[in-house]
This record gives structure tokens, sequence and C-alpha cells, in this order.
């Protein structure tokens, strides 16, 4: 029985047989004779997760853009599938050939969030290739990593042959060229490395020493061989308007979470929230031209016939065109019967127009996130909104009809006290009265506001990254905090206390020794680490006691800005003196403007290509 | 305003593809296409679309049919082509034409069934088939019910063709009764224990109550 054939005696046994299968709309089918390099392109999650994710459909189009190389999409099986795969012998495969990922040259996995580490393992064994890179000692089936957990490597560093740092869209087609020369030339797996840790953006973790203190902590992180750099530094598009960006999607047969057109409008952000890693780690800010934005709209939505579009970045109004763009591309959407949807906005510079521009297409509900409940708070973390902006917004939004507002926060933060606690429900309680007090409220219907409040957790390159976590019990009491102040019945209060964050705190800031544990917890049976299908926090606590490991000295201590973090080595642009003086001025309360300003000198105006909007 | 009967195969891979999804599949070609169909009024318009049967998921066929209503000034000829040229692999168009009959009067369904390597069972299957009484679970809309499915198998033909065993059958499809011929290989699977899985399942025609093809 050839494989596809075992596959489709087992996938009618599982739910949703269209997830293991392929064969949608505009899915590339390439002839393999005639292709140098096979690319498996693996998310490691959920068929329906991965294909809602935007950074694989942008490789994707670029690699099977090259005539010779073929990118195929591989996910993780649901915990059904895996059994039936285990009991028939069936290989993790791809869905575009439905051959084994073991056949492929290059197997890529995109590390979105450090939950889905358990699952890169996870895949590895069911292709059956080693999961140790040292293991691994031919140049084919070379394991490869991208995406925003990249740019701390370090828990996954020994699975991985090498990382891509930054814009995927160049490197990774260089590193494909790389590998065809070196497989013509039967080069060693090492030849291969050597030449692609020149690359600028390519990380290979093996060609580094690791050292440590007695007190555990990091002492050296130096390059073994000459010609390997003592920093690696991420790479940036060169002309962000002009890189290539999908004319089609693959379009799912099944429904997926975001089943829909989805456009980059811009990358990187202006504002320097010093809590979120995105803001620092996509620097610096480029955006898209109107009319790219049109075309490109158009297009994907011709050639997908998705009737709903929606516009992706860290923070959309901050375009320089907003107003124009959205005035263009309503024209179009109106005319096309297309939803246009529009996810991030933020609410200093929420104007009349701006709403005027999405009314009529989307009057579900509005999100808005200031983060944090005091003035003093919110000046730390540099979220530069005062509650009168976000009166005014959500005045400007009541007289425009909605009635639904999304307020989303954050506990935990560096310098957290009860008081900023409790002003998550002052704040909250503050729209509903406002709403109240309006005279042309929309009439015969309450308000609904909700307060989502969310746990934080300290990211490497960020202001924050020296920061303590919570513990789950801190959280659990501001939790019991929240709870204690008297609200309205408008306020729906919506928080969740789970070990997950803990986790999540661990590997972020991670360093070369978790990896053992992540093994160790793998091997027991940890993975889908991100679905409470999946998750155990006994398991993982066994598995780092196993290795000798405390996970509250990754979460839960506070390091000293002289301290050698794991990530020294890779450099994303924004520089650590920078990140230290944007602590001190978290500390004091200060806050920093944001770049169209004037710029705060973060160190990502030296990537050509990224031109900075202030006179830097 | 012109009510068109689209005919369609649904083949390989797309057999997979759920009858909830195809009606997406459906709004998505049309839009890709360019065509003008007739849109539902009201709040939330939608594309007009009514499936003739549905197909169970994982069985394959050689005659779907759609109804939609046409606006453009077009040939049923470039409503086929435009679609074709839109359709991922496995869908494909085979006619357009104007609605003859009503949905309602399908009584019956051609199946051509291959079970891959139990040629040997031909006796056994005759047998099976040959039985007065085949009880099995049905689903249905009230619920599960114990029936004798063998009501429902109009005609059969049973032969062995090199390793595989190939079954013709004709089965109650439409309002009034249905039978999914995978339940009825099932539950000889079942008695005989056989293997059956990843079987061909191909629906070859559709038919009236007056034996005719659905047009
Ligand atoms: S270099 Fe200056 S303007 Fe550019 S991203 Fe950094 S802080 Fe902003």
């Amino acid at each position: 029985m050839n494989l596809k054939e075992k596959i489709e005696k087992v996938i009618m046994r599982v739910q949703k047989p269209a997830r293991y299968i392929g064969g949608e709309l505009n899915s590339v089918v390439k002839d393999k004779e005639k292709i140098d390099v096979r690319f498996a392109f693996c998310f490691p999650d959920t068929y329906e997760i991965g294909m809602s994710h935007l950074g694989i459909k942008i490789l994707y189009h670029i690699l099977n853009s090259k005539e010779n190389i073929w990118c195929e999409r591989v996910f993780a099986p649901w915990f059904d599938m895996k059994e039936e795969m285990q009991k028939e012998n069936i290989p993790l495969y791809a869905l575009e050939s439905l051959d084994p990922v073991s056949d492929f040259d290059i197997i890529g996995f995109t590390l979105q969030y450090e939950l889905s580490y358990t699952n890169v393992l996870y895949m590895l064994e069911m292709a059956g290739i080693p999961l140790y890179s040292r293991d691994r000692k031919e140049l084919k089936n070379l394991v490869v990593g991208g995406g925003p957990c990249a740019c701390n490597p370090e828990p996954v560093a020994d699975f991985f042959d090498l990382f891509m740092l930054g814009d995927g869209e160049d490197v990774i087609v260089e590193l494909c060229d790389l590998y065809r020369e070196h497989k013509k030339k039967g080069s060693s797996k090492q030849e291969f490395l050597l030449d692609a840790a020149k690359i600028e953006g390519i990380y290979v973790p093996s060609f580094y020493d690791v050292t440590y203190n007695e007190d555990n902590t990091l002492k050296e992180i130096t390059p073994k061989y000459e010609g390997v750099p003592k920093t690696v530094t991420k790479r940036v598009v060169k002309d962000f308007d002009k890189t290539p960006y999908p004319d089609k999607f693959v379009v799912p047969f099944i429904e997926t979470v975001h089943d829909r057109a989805v456009l980059e409008v811009l990358r990187g952000c202006i504002r320097g929230c010093r809590f979120c890693q995105a803001g620092f780690i996509y620097r610096p800010f480029r955006e898209k031209s109107v009319e790219t934005l049109c075309r490109q709209a158009k297009e994907l939505c011709a050639n997908t016939g998705y009737d709903e579009i929606s516009l992706c970045s860290l923070s959309t109004s901050d375009h320089t065109q907003i107003e124009s763009m959205l005035s263009e591309l309503t024209k179009w959407s109106d005319k096309e019967k297309i939803s246009l949807s529009l996810p991030s906005l933020r609410v200093d510079n929420f104007s009349k127009e701006v709403l005027d521009g999405i009314s009529g297409i989307r009057k579900s509900g509005l999100t808005f996130a200031p983060e944090a409940g005091t003035q003093r708070l919110r000046d730390v973390i540099n979220k530069n909104v005062t509650l009168e902006e976000l009166h005014n917004t959500c005045r400007i939004a009541f007289e425009g009809g909605y009635t639904g507002i999304k307020l989303y926060f954050m506990i935990g933060l560096p310098t957290e006290t009860e008081e900023d606690v409790k002003g998550i429900i002052y704040t909250a309680q503050s729209v509903v009265n406002l709403f109240y007090d309006l005279e042309n409220r929309p009439k015969g219907c309450g308000v609904t506001v909700t307060a989502s409040v969310a746990t934080f957790v300290p990211k490497p390159h960020t202001p924050f990254q020296w920061e303590a976590q919570d513990s789950l019990e801190t959280v659990i009491h501001k939790h019991d905090v929240l709870k204690g102040v008297g609200r309205s019945k408008k306020i729906t209060l919506n928080y969740h206390a789970s070990n997950t964050s803990i986790l999540e705190g661990v590997f972020a800031r991670g360093d070369r020794r978790i990896g053992q544990a992540i093994y160790e917890a793998y091997k027991n049976g940890s993975y889908f680490d991100s679905w409470s299908e999946g998750f155990d926090f006994e398991k993982w606590q066994a598995a780092f006691n196993k290795c000798g490991l405390d996970m509250a000295f990754y979460q839960g201590r506070h390091r000293s800005f002289d301290e050698v973090l794991p990530w020294d080595h890779i450099n994303y642009g924004v520089s650590k003196k920078f990140l230290e003086r944007e602590c001190k001025k978290a500390y004091n309360a200060q806050t920093t403007e944001h770049c169209r300003k004037s710029c705060a000198g973060c160190g990502a105006n030296k990537f050509a290509g990224g031109a900075c909007s202030a006179e830097c | 305003m012109q009510n068109v009967r689209i005919f369609f195969i649904k083949r390989d891979r797309a057999k997979y593809i759920s009858h909830l999804d195809m009606t997406r599949l459906f709004q998505r070609a049309v839009r890709r296409s360019g065509i003008t169909m007739w849109y539902t009024e009201g709040f939330h318009p939608h594309l007009y679309m009514t499936f003739a049967l549905p197909l169970a998921l994982g069985t394959e066929s050689n005659c779907e049919s759609v109804d939609m209503r046409l606006i453009d000034d077009i040939s049923f000829n470039e409503v086929k082509d435009r679609l074709n040229a839109v359709l991922p692999v496995g869908i494909e168009v085979i006619e357009v034409s104007e609605p003859v009959m009503k949905a309602s009067v399908i009584s019956s369904s051609m199946y051509l069934v291959r079970l891959y390597g139990v040629a040997d069972k031909k006796t056994a299957m005759d047998a099976f088939l040959a039985q007065d009484e085949i009880m099995a679970i049905k689903k249905g809309k009230a619920g599960e019910k114990l029936v004798n499915i063998k009501n429902f198998v109009y005609g059969y033909e049973v032969n062995a063709d090199g390793s595989d065993l190939c079954l013709w059958l004709k089965l109650a499809s439409g309002n009034q009764n249905t039978l999914n011929p995978q339940l009825l290989i099932g539950v000889f699977s079942q008695q005989h224990n056989v293997s059956v899985e990843g079987a061909f399942l191909l629906r070859t025609k559709v038919l009236c109550e007056n034996g005719e093809e659905f047009k």
C-alpha cells in the first residue's frame, strides 16, 4: 500500500479528514523530479491555526515562485490522527505531495509562541527524524527555524541546525540557494553550515560555546570558529513596499480560525510600549503605499473568492496615509460587497473620519487596549494614552452607534500596586458612566464594557527583559483584588490564571539548558501545550526537577543590567543600552515619545530599507 | 434571471470536502469566476444555491448538482468554463443546463463500490445482500434508530475483479429514504470481519421515481 492509500484508509476515522489531505485551491503542486530543493514548511500546531497564519502564506508564496524550489505545508496531527498514524505506520507527511517529511531537504518550523516548542519535537519524531541537531549527520533533513520566538532561540537551540532571524522573505531564498549549491557539490552538513553562518540573519547555534557562572547565570557565549559572527543581526527586507506579497492564498475547505484575506499594511511600530515584544523586534517601522495596498487587496480577493479582508499590522492607524487608505479601500470593498475589518486601532488617534471609514461595515464591537488601569502605570509601560483620550474615543464610538466596547488590560506589569489593579475596574466603570451621561447615546439599548485582563510575561528585547514575572499565587491574589472592587453589571470581567503563562515566561527568557527539560517533558508525553487537551503542568515540574532546573530562576527572578542574557549575541536592532535607558525611565514613570515625534535612538535606523520617520 | 442547474463531479481528494464546506466552496468559486448570480435579499444576503442531494464525506461522484440563479446574460457553456477555471482540483463542472425536474422526485442513486483485496469474499457478499433483513443503526433527524436497511437496497450486483470485490448498488436516495453505501459495507465488514477501509465509493447516477436520470 502506498502512503496515499494508507492515509486515505485512516482519515475517515478521525475528526475533520480535510485537515490531512491537502488539495485546496491555490495549493502548489510541482513535479518533484524537476526540483532542487524541497522545503517542508511546518507549523507546530493544528491545521486550522497554522492556515490562519500570515507568515506561512508569505513564505510559501515566495518559495514556490522559484522554479527549482517546492515548498509544502505540514501541520501537527491532532491526537486522534496521531493514534491512527502510529497504528498504520504512517510517518508525518506534507499536504501537497503526501510524501514523508523525511524526504525533504529542508524542514522549517515557524516559532510563533513558546508553548509550541514541544510540538516541534512531536512533529520531528512523527517524521522519524532525530530530535537533536547533533544526531542528524547528513545535510538532508536540515532543520531550520524562524518567527518571533527566534529572537531568543536558546531553549530550542539544540534541536535546530540554524535559525533565520528577522524578516524571512529574502533570507529564506538565500538559504535555499546556498543549500542547492552545497547539495550539488555533495558537501557535508558542517561545510554547509559554515557557509550559512556567513549569511546575514542566519544563526547556527552549534557554532557557539556557552559557559555559566557559579550562580547559574550566563558567563559567555562565544563563537567556536573563525568567520562565525560574535553577534548575529536580524534581517530586514530591503524595500517593504516592493517585497513580494502573495496574490493568492491557499483557500482551505474547512473553516479555519481566520478564514479570510489578510493584508499586511505595515511592519514595525513607532510607539515603543515597553511591554510589547513585537513593538521592538519588528523595528524599524515600514509601510506599504496606498497604491500597493489597493492592488494587493484586489488581487487577493479576486484570486481567493474571499468576501472578507482584514488589515493586519501592529497599529493600522499609524499608517501615514490612513485616511486615504481607508477611503480607497472602502470605495472598492463597497462596490465588491467585501467586508473590511480593522483589528488594531489605537485609542489616541481614532478620529471621526476613521470611524466613518469603517462604520457600516462592522458594527459588532470595538476593542481598545489601555493595558493598565492608572495613568502612572500607563506611563511606566509607555502606553501613551490618557483617560481623557479613551473617553473621547468611546464618546465618538457611542455617538456613532456602537454599544459594545472591549478593553484590554494586563496585570503583573513592573511597579504595579493594588491601586493599579483596582484602576482596571475604575477605568471600565468610567466608560459605562460616560455612556449614560451622553445625551445622544444610542437609544433603546444598554452598553456592554468587557474588560479582558491578561497576565504580563516579560519578553526578550524589551525594556522589561530584566524584570521578575509574577508567580501564579500573586496573579491569583491580584484577580481577587479585581473581583473585590464593586462594579456595574454592564461590565464583563474576563481573566484567567494559568501555569501556561509561567511556562511561557520560562521559555521566553530561558537559556540553552532549558532544552533538556523540553526534551524530558516531551518524552514524558507533553505536546500541544497551548491546548488544555495537552497541557499538564505536573509533567513540566517533573521534567525541570529531573534536569535540576528551577523555573523561578528563569521566570521569577529580577536580573541586573550587567547580567549576560541568553540572547545577548542575537541582535534585533534595538540596543541593550537603549532598552536599559527605557527601563530606567519606566521606573520613574517617564514616557518616551513615539518615533514620529522624536527618535529615542533605539538603533534600528541602521538597517537599510527602514528609514525611520523622525530625523534620527 | 435564469435558473441554472450545474452538474459537477467530485473526485479524488475533493471527496473529503463535507457538504457544509461545499456551500462555502461554491460561494467563493462564483466570486472568483466573476459571474453575477442572484443573492438572497435581506439583512445577510448570501448566494442562492441548493444542492439536489447531499453526498456522504468520503464518497466520490460523477453526478452532483447545484442550482443557482444566473443574472449575467451569458451562455451555459460560458458559466461552465468560467467556473472550471477557478474550481479546486477534483471538482469539475460537466454540464450547465436549465433544471428539468424538481429535486423532490429523486428516489435512488447508483453506486460503484470497490473493496480492495477481498475478492475471496464474493460468496459472503452475495449471501449478505440476499438476506431479507440487514439491521443497522441509522442516524436520522430524530436520533439513532435500528432499521432494516435492506428495504433501501433496490438492486445490486457483485463481481470479483482481480483481487478486488466490485459492487454495483442501487440505493435509496432523496427526501424519503436514504442509504449511505458506507453504512451497508460497514455492516458487512463487521459481520465478516473484513477491512473495507479506504474502499473506493462512487456515485454514478441519480435516478427519479420513474427510473429516469435526474436532469
Ligand atoms: S531609530 Fe529612532 S525613529 Fe527609528 S525606530 Fe528607533 S527610536 Fe524609532
